[in-house]
């Protein structure tokens, strides 16, 4: 007795699974690139004459600060090797 | 006496460390790492081929050297200890 | 001048192998933050840490360097972060110089070297149980007073090890002053020599050592570096590890396969029928537990490493193998980073830093990638699970022996590499080795374990962050544009990623790639364990068409594939950088572009054409 679910709504679903699988990666591979169009999205509804709410969710967009010059990019985790 | 003639697990002493070329870093390095004047050294073993590396003890340190790094180091007799 | 209120930075430095990173760990707990330091790469390792009477500092993990006469990059970085002239980085308020009490005649060396900087300084007497141990007698008072600075024990192997330290930590925090002034040096003489000299002077005021070195190193040293036992024993290990991962893995395997297969059909007969379904049963489940049946082969392999590495026995494998790699163009030093480079070549590539010689270094760079990284185990696994009969020869497991063959012939292939690019470089020079042979030490189980949980975490995020988002991407390409009304094929030719792979196999035929496996590589390399879960994904969704039940992949492969295809595959798995990571590290760690365009470009060339060769010799062998 499998329940019913409207087929738009598992569309809506899949889709929202795929857009966020697609950031994912996009993060993960190029995250210069993803901080660069974070940024470029951001600036836009940073601006002074904007609304409050508008503002907020841009600040959520933008990306935090980088702490200090890290050149990482594309790895899950740096683990430190054997210490030689 | 060079380092590279020495018996294995015959104790000399180092006299000193030459530099093979102006500003030599290994020689440098060595000095740092305990290669003085007067400093007890042995060599323990040797690698399976070629008889390179030189396994090296130096003081209470166990050092793998090349053959060229060790020919840098000069020896003498150890006195009896 | 410092105030309570403003956090305080210390700094960490001492020689290689005094036990830095394990006193860095057990005060910092899992308080660390891994980057670079500005404009090179070097690891810049820094974490948070709290004393019992409230305060905090940060404390910074420095390279370990055997002296402030840099001769390598990382040295370089010690060297200036100490002395305050690191652009970008804050000067240390206080240095903490960890020294190895076993052999203090080496490090209190560069304790002196390090007090002559003139800045706040606390000495840590570190491994004190196993100089305990060995019957040496230290005088901390005697020393303290000598130095001028304050003397603490640490044993960072134990809970409460850092006890001394934390307590001297919060009683000179709020007066911090330089070292006690000593006489003015002759400015005629040579720095070393007076270091040397005053080095002796406090051993010979402040300590008693009974033997030269530990009689158990002696003995194994005796045993483990002889020429024949040696070798002989090094053999032996490697190669009961290979047949170890795959006898104890086997139950392990079989429990989480069950686990998955009932998680699939439980949620298949709940969930609404649809396109959901098919993304959460046939891409979701099968995809990454296609890849998840390979953690208890990866955690076993990682135990060896980890306990062979804390043993201390590694360096001893590098000198037996030096010459030989010396031979290829590598160094003895190469021999560490390329051990990392089976976990994984990105902190193996990294380790290269402690490479002094720049060539020595790039060789050892570009021949990384070959070595078998962690990410390849699920698809050698899968294929020698469905290809390799799980039976003996004499008492070797023959699974065993393939995985052995396979890293056997990635290694390999690595020296010949190595060797026509050292041929071609033609350079004729020195190359520097001088690699200390610590002593030996049991593991302790519980950093095993904690490397070990590590592992497994990092593998278990990896699944559920890249490979996860990969296999619904994947999904989704393979499932739309659904198959049009007239369609004779099955539905996922006319997906989007079904073409692209039927394209691609226009490249791959001579290969014996089908188009599966084509669709496949391609988020292969984001992560080459991908190729698993995605054949998973492709398969499942293959078989859904036709109403059968999920099956497990290895059954459908063995069945489905020619031997020759399955040992052309392996053999590109050998080569290919499947990896995009990898190839941006190396980019990374050379500055250059063109460095990494050779590497992929030798790498994939080497894989085309080893994988063509495999496939038409077996196919002519008749294994077609």
């Amino acid at each position: 007795m499998s329940p019913q679910l409207s087929l738009t709504l598992q569309y809506i679903l899949i889709a929202l699974a795929v857009a966020v699988s697609a950031w994912v990666v996009f993060r993960k591979q190029a995250p210069n690139a993803a901080r660069s169009l974070r940024i470029a999205l951001a600036l836009p509804l940073l601006r002074e004459h904007r609304p409050a709410w508008l503002r907020a969710f841009g600040k959520r967009i933008a990306p935090a600060p980088k702490a200090s010059a890290d050149g990482c990019g594309g790895c899950n985790n740096c683990e430190t090797g054997p210490s030689s | 006496m060079k380092l590279t003639e020495l018996s294995r697990r015959v104790e000399a002493q180092v006299e000193a460390v030459l530099d093979l070329a102006p500003n030599d870093a290994i020689a440098r390095r060595l000095r740092e790492l305990g290669f003085v004047a007067g400093e007890r050294v042995e060599v323990v073993a040797t690698g399976p081929f070629g008889a390179e590396p030189l396994l090296v003890q130096i003081g209470f340190t166990r050092f793998a050297l090349r053959r060229s790094e060790a020919a840098r180091v000069q020896l003498r007799e150890a006195p009896a200890p | 001048m410092s105030t309570a209120s403003q956090t305080l930075r210390l700094a960490l430095v001492g020689n290689p192998n005094c036990g830095k990173t394990a006193l860095f760990n057990l005060l910092t707990g899992s308080r660390q933050k891994v980057a670079n330091y500005a404009g090179v790469t070097v690891e810049r390792k820094e974490g948070r840490l709290h004393t019992p009477g409230g305060r905090q500092f940060a404390l910074l993990d420095l390279p370990g360097a055997y002296s402030l006469q840099a001769a390598s990059l990382d040295e370089a970085v010690t060297r200036d972060v100490c002395r305050g002239f690191y652009p970008g980085e804050p000067a240390p308020d206080l240095l903490v110089c960890v020294v190895d009490a076993t052999n203090l005649r080496l490090h209190l060396r560069f304790a002196l070297e390090v007090r002559a900087l003139g800045k706040p300084m606390v000495v840590a007497l570190n491994m004190m149980d196993a100089a305990r141990r060995r019957g040496i007698g230290i005088d901390l008072q005697a020393l303290q007073r000598e130095l001028g600075v304050p003397v603490v024990e640490t044993v960072a192997v134990r809970r409460d090890g850092g006890k001394a330290l934390l307590a001297q930590l919060d009683a000179m925090a709020d007066h911090l002053h330089p070292p006690a002034p000593r006489d003015a040096d002759d400015p005629h003489s040579d720095m070393h020599v007076e270091l040397h000299a005053e080095t002796r002077r406090l051993l010979a005021l402040a300590v008693t050592m009974p033997t030269r070195t530990a009689r158990v190193d002696d003995a194994l040293d005796r045993w483990l570096l002889h020429p024949v036992v040696g070798l002989l024993t090094l053999a032996v290990v490697m190669f009961l590890i290979f047949q170890a991962v795959y006898a104890w893995a086997g139950p392990l395997m079989d429990g989480i396969e069950a686990g998955t297969g009932w998680l699939g059909d439980a949620l298949g007969a709940r969930m609404p029928e649809g396109p959901l379904k098919s993304l959460m049963v046939d891409g979701i489940i099968a995809g990454l537990g296609g890849v998840i049946i390979f953690l208890p082969q990866i955690l076993i392999l990682f135990a060896f490493i980890l306990v062979l590495e804390e043993s201390g026995y590694l360096p001893r494998a590098a000198f037996l193998l030096d010459r030989m790699m010396a031979a290829a163009g590598l160094s003895g030093r190469s021999f560490i980073p390329l051990l990392s480079s089976f976990a994984c070549a990105i902190p193996g590539i990294m380790a290269t830093r402690s490479i002094q010689d720049p060539r020595d270094r790039l060789a050892t760079i570009m021949v990384a990638p070959l070595m078998t990284c962690s990410a390849r185990l699920p698809v050698y696994a899968l294929l020698i699970g469905a290809f390799v009969p799980d039976e003996k020869i004499g008492i070797f497991n023959q699974q065993g022996l393939v995985l052995f063959g396979l890293y056997a012939a990635a290694i390999v292939s690595a020296l010949m590499v190595s060797w026509v690019m050292k041929k071609w470089r033609r350079d004729k020079s020195e190359h520097a080795l001088m690699l200390e042979l610590p002593s030996y030490r049991i593991p302790h189980p519980r950093d095993v374990l904690i490397g070990l949980w590590e592992r497994g975490m990092i593998f278990l995020k990896r699944v559920g962050g890249i490979i996860l988002a990969l296999t619904i991407l994947l999904w989704f390409l393979l499932t739309f544009p659904g198959a049009p009304p007239d369609a004779v094929g099955p539905a996922i030719d006319y997906s989007f990623a079904g073409r692209i792979g039927h394209a691609m196999t226009a490249v791959f035929a001579p290969l014996g790639f089908n188009w599966q496996i084509c669709i496949a590589l391609i988020p292969g390399l984001a992560a080459r364990e991908v190729a698993v879960s995605s054949l998973a994904t492709i398969y499942a969704l293959s078989a859904a068409d036709d109403d059968a039940a999920i099956q497990a992949l290895t059954p459908v492969i063995s069945d489905g594939w020619s031997l020759a295809t399955a040992l052309s595959l392996l053999v590109w798995f050998i080569y290919a950088p499947m990896c995009i990571s990898t190839l941006a590290t190396i980019k990374r760690e050379t500055n250059s572009w063109k460095q990494m365009g050779f590497a992929a470009f030798y790498l994939f060339g080497l894989a085309y054409i080893a994988s063509l060769v495999t496939y038409q010799v077996a196919v002519a062998l008749g294994a077609g």
